[in-house]
């Protein structure tokens, strides 16, 4: 299984979309599942676009599912306590207190469980999909300077190096008798990632300035050293479909915008 | 041309002892120069140096003359000092930073500001020097070690460099993929490429190297043609440097008198350079001790879940001797990883199971398992949770429950066999590699558990310090009735200190057995890319009857023979 977030690498429609092209609809999609009554569709439906359009199948990345399953549960689980009204599902008296589950505050809690599953799908459609370093070239073609670009990208680009190590650090605790960071107690989950966290950091401390050396040797500094400008090997530049879809997604981000002000007017 | 031009150059840190002095040295264009030494000598202070990283990246008291490529490095800024010269160093992990092989190899080109076709030009030569053209479009993390350090390479060349500086660019990787990056060394040093590198393996690069320079205690000790270091052989073994085991072999005969041509490091061509020898015959073989079996291994298999779907491990079986040193060898993602993993009981198996004096380590819980097999990973740094090296010691221990007397009591006994008493005080993370590699044993064998797997235990070690974690793991398994695995790509070591080695490919054991008989079936070896030490290959072309292990019995078997040299 690849780290959660990782570029999956595979050559598909979305793969090709321009970076710019993918966050517009990523951003788009989220104001939209706020915008629709029934955001559990807005879910399935980007499981199913991932899959279609991607070729990236929910096996690929069930641990992310299975982390925000128990969020969006609790989630629910709150508001079904929190929000009043009838029908209730279940309700009892302590004491003085009515305590009772109620079907609105189910809708509301699955409601609000789903955005957050659906933020977080997009964002993996969006990671799984884009290569790192177009996403910072994109962003260097909108006036980001090249070495912030640069960075931004290569920090991405170590996200799933660093998961790996975690990975490794977390063994090696089990393997001195402490099964802290596979525990769901917090009392002793969150001791074990301050352990992890020395190995962890210092790692990624020692990594960082290896890699820092590597790119000074490589010619990071030359461009500003020698006055040449650097020149980009691989365009970076919007097609025809992706103008197409930008246009697309804020046409229906409009669209529903403006449907919900009129019907907030009328009503 | 004098590409490189050291005189007097020192160099030391802030207020500590220098780590480099009185060092003169030049390279010219064209030659290949290794440098050799042991592990802390200054190889990579001095590499640094010759690259400009000294002063400008890494700070500290320069002394003396340092000029490369017609630059004097402390005036000319690192971008200049760099921009024509290629430099690869130990983990190519840390010298990708693109995601795209393709981006990885054209970015220094775009960073020198050549148009694009110039880059393409660049990045189709590059690539197919490296003979990697068909990696063009793939993802760095998803390469093998061997592929992502041909791909600095080829980023490196990219750019035609003038001087390439490699600091042991293949200690990291396993047999096939050493054996890559070297072929493209090779072919860059074919090409009359200016060379300065630090390989520890010298019989690999010596068709290609024209110098070497030992150096130690801070110094240059001998500069010499490749051809006159078997006259140096006391000045190397004081280095604790190895000659490779034909050349020393050929060395040590003609020591003792006999008319022995210098032998070349390939073992076939050293065979035929003593052919005709009888070799003295063998003392009688020691019997065999009978040690009860520990670890039982039955049936087991495992494949990677979606989408890597590997079959890793077919149908294993095995049995390991308590009290025995049990090498696991074969080529990556031949499934020894795997194995170790599960022999540890960080991986469920699909099938089969491990148990450890009858029980099945899968059906303990993490307390039990840790007490049980002990698991020593390859990168000691993942390992080192508390501060100072004494508490570090103590995590297991506690963990599993003991009192602070008792866990005090068994820290003090293993750091004092591991020679780390003295240092218990201090932040694990100052003690060197090989330091910080013994801890990481320290601290699993401080539990006491009937097994440890130990992967990769000298990787970035000198001979000096891999034998002596090697004499400890033998210590360890003798003393206390451990069964000790090791994982490792060092045939040397296998043949030097294991009693059984295991050979995996593609998920099965091909080969079990005492390294002496292992090591005679070179072509069953071949498919996994195992090869025996020079030195036993050499006695299996020789027939000698049993095959040497060591360097020192070759010679004891040989030097009183009468040798019918070719040639002479």
């Amino acid at each position: 299984m690849r780290p959660l977030y990782q570029f999956s690498g595979q050559d598909s429609f979305l793969h090709h979309l321009d970076p710019r092209t993918k966050l517009i609809f990523v951003v788009s999609y989220l104001l939209i599942s706020f915008l629709v009554p029934q955001p559990w569709i807005l879910f399935f439906l980007l499981i199913l676009a991932i899959w279609a359009l991607a070729g990236i199948s929910p096996a690929e990345y069930y641990p992310f599912i299975l982390l925000m399953l128990p969020i969006m549960a609790a989630i629910a689980l709150v508001h079904i306590f929190l929000i009043e009204g009838a029908p209730y599902l279940w309700s009892t008296q302590l004491g003085p207190v009515q305590v009772g589950a109620s079907w609105p505050g189910l809708r509301v809690g699955l409601d609000l469980g789903f955005r957050l599953g659906t933020m977080g799908l997009a964002f993996t459609l969006f990671a799984m999909t884009t290569e790192p370093f177009q996403w910072g070239m994109a962003m260097y073609r909108w006036k980001l300077p090249y070495k912030v670009a640069f960075m931004f990208a290569f920090a991405i680009r170590l996200y799933p190096l660093i998961q790996e190590e975690f990975l490794v650090i977390q063994r090696a605790l089990r393997a001195r008798g402490s099964g802290a960071l596979s525990s769901f107690n917090p009392l002793v989950f969150f001791p074990g990632v301050v352990t992890a966290a020395v190995p962890l950091g210092l790692s990624a401390i020692r990594r960082s300035q290896d890699i820092a050396l590597a790119m000074e040797l490589r010619g990071l500094n030359l461009p500003e050293e020698t006055g040449r400008p650097r020149v980009l090997f691989r365009e970076v530049k919007l097609r025809p479909i992706d103008l197409l879809i930008m246009a697309g997604c804020l046409a229906a981000l409009g669209a529903l915008l403006g449907l919900r002000l009129f019907t907030h007017v009328l009503g | 041309m004098e590409i490189i031009r050291l005189e007097g150059v020192g160099f030391a840190f802030p207020g500590e002892r220098p780590l480099l002095h009185d060092v003169d040295l030049t390279v010219r264009e064209g030659e290949v120069v290794a440098l050799v030494g042991p592990t802390g000598c200054g190889k990579s202070t001095l590499l640094h140096i010759c690259s400009g990283v000294i002063p400008h990246f890494i700070g500290g008291e320069l002394s003396g003359t340092v000029r490369v490529l017609g630059l004097d490095t402390r005036r000319a800024s690192l971008a200049r000092v760099a921009e024509h010269l290629g430099a690869v160093t130990q983990d190519p992990e840390n010298q990708l930073f693109n995601l795209i092989v393709a981006d990885e190899v054209a970015w220094g080109m775009e960073n020198r500001g050549l148009d694009r076709a110039r880059i393409e030009e660049g990045l189709s030569r590059a690539l197919e020097f490296f003979r990697i053209p068909h990696l063009r479009n793939r993802i760095t993390y998803d390469l093998s070690g061997g592929e992502k350090q041909r791909v600095v390479l080829a980023a490196n060349h990219a750019p035609e460099p003038r001087l390439f500086i490699l600091d042991d660019p293949t200690s990291q990787l396993d047999p096939i993929g050493a054996e890559e990056v070297l072929a493209g060394i090779r072919g860059l040093a074919e090409r009359g490429q200016t060379i300065l590198l630090v390989e520890n393996r010298l019989e690999e690069v010596w068709s290609l190297v024209h110098r070497v320079i030992l150096l130690d205690r801070g110094t240059i000790q001998l500069d010499l043609p490749r051809d006159e270091l078997d006259r140096h052989l006391d000045r190397f073994a004081e280095a604790r440097v190895p000659l490779p085991q034909t050349v020393e072999l050929g060395a040590r005969l003609r020591r003792r008198g006999l008319p022995v041509p210098p032998l070349p490091p390939d073992p076939d061509r050293a065979a035929e350079l003593l052919r005709g020898v009888r070799p003295a015959p063998a003392p009688p073989p020691a019997p065999e001790e009978d040690r009860p079996t520990r670890v039982r291994v039955e049936g087991l298999g495992y494949t990677y879940p979606p989408p890597r779907r590997t079959r890793a491990l077919r149908e294993v079986d095995l049995d390991l001797p308590a009290g025995s040193v049990v090498a696991v060898v074969g080529q990556n993602g031949s499934g020894k990883t795997t194995l170790a993993r599960c022999l540890s009981g960080h991986l469920r198996p699909g099938s089969g199971r491990v148990q450890v004096d009858g029980r099945d380590v899968h059906r303990m819980s993490v307390r039990e398992r840790a007490a049980t097999v002990g698991y020593v990973f390859q990168n000691p740094d993942h390992q080192i949770f508390k501060d100072p090296v004494l508490e570090d010691v103590l995590f297991g221990p506690l963990n599993l429950g003991l009192g602070r007397a008792e866990a005090l009591e068994r820290a003090e006994r293993v750091l004092r066999a591991l020679d780390l008493w003295e240092v218990r005080h201090l932040h694990p993370f100052r003690l060197s590699k090989g330091g910080r590699q013994r801890l990481a044993i320290a601290s699993i064998a401080v539990m006491q558990p009937s097994v440890m797997v130990i992967d990769e235990p000298t990787t970035g070690q000198d001979l000096q310090e891999s034998s002596a974690i090697m004499t400890l793991l033998v210590q360890l398994a003798r003393e206390a009735g451990q069964t000790v695995v090791v994982i490792t790509h060092a045939m040397h070591l296998v043949a030097a200190h294991c009693d059984l080695m295991a050979v995996l490919c593609e998920g099965q054991v091909i080969a079990f057995g005492r390294p002496e008989t292992v090591f005679r079936e070179e072509a069953l070896l071949r498919r996994t890319f195992v090869k025996p030490p020079p030195i036993t290959a050499l006695g299996n072309r020789l027939d000698m009857e049993p095959r040497p292990l060591s360097v020192d019995q070759a010679v004891e078997r040989l030097a009183p023979s009468r040798l019918e040299v070719a040639g002479r």
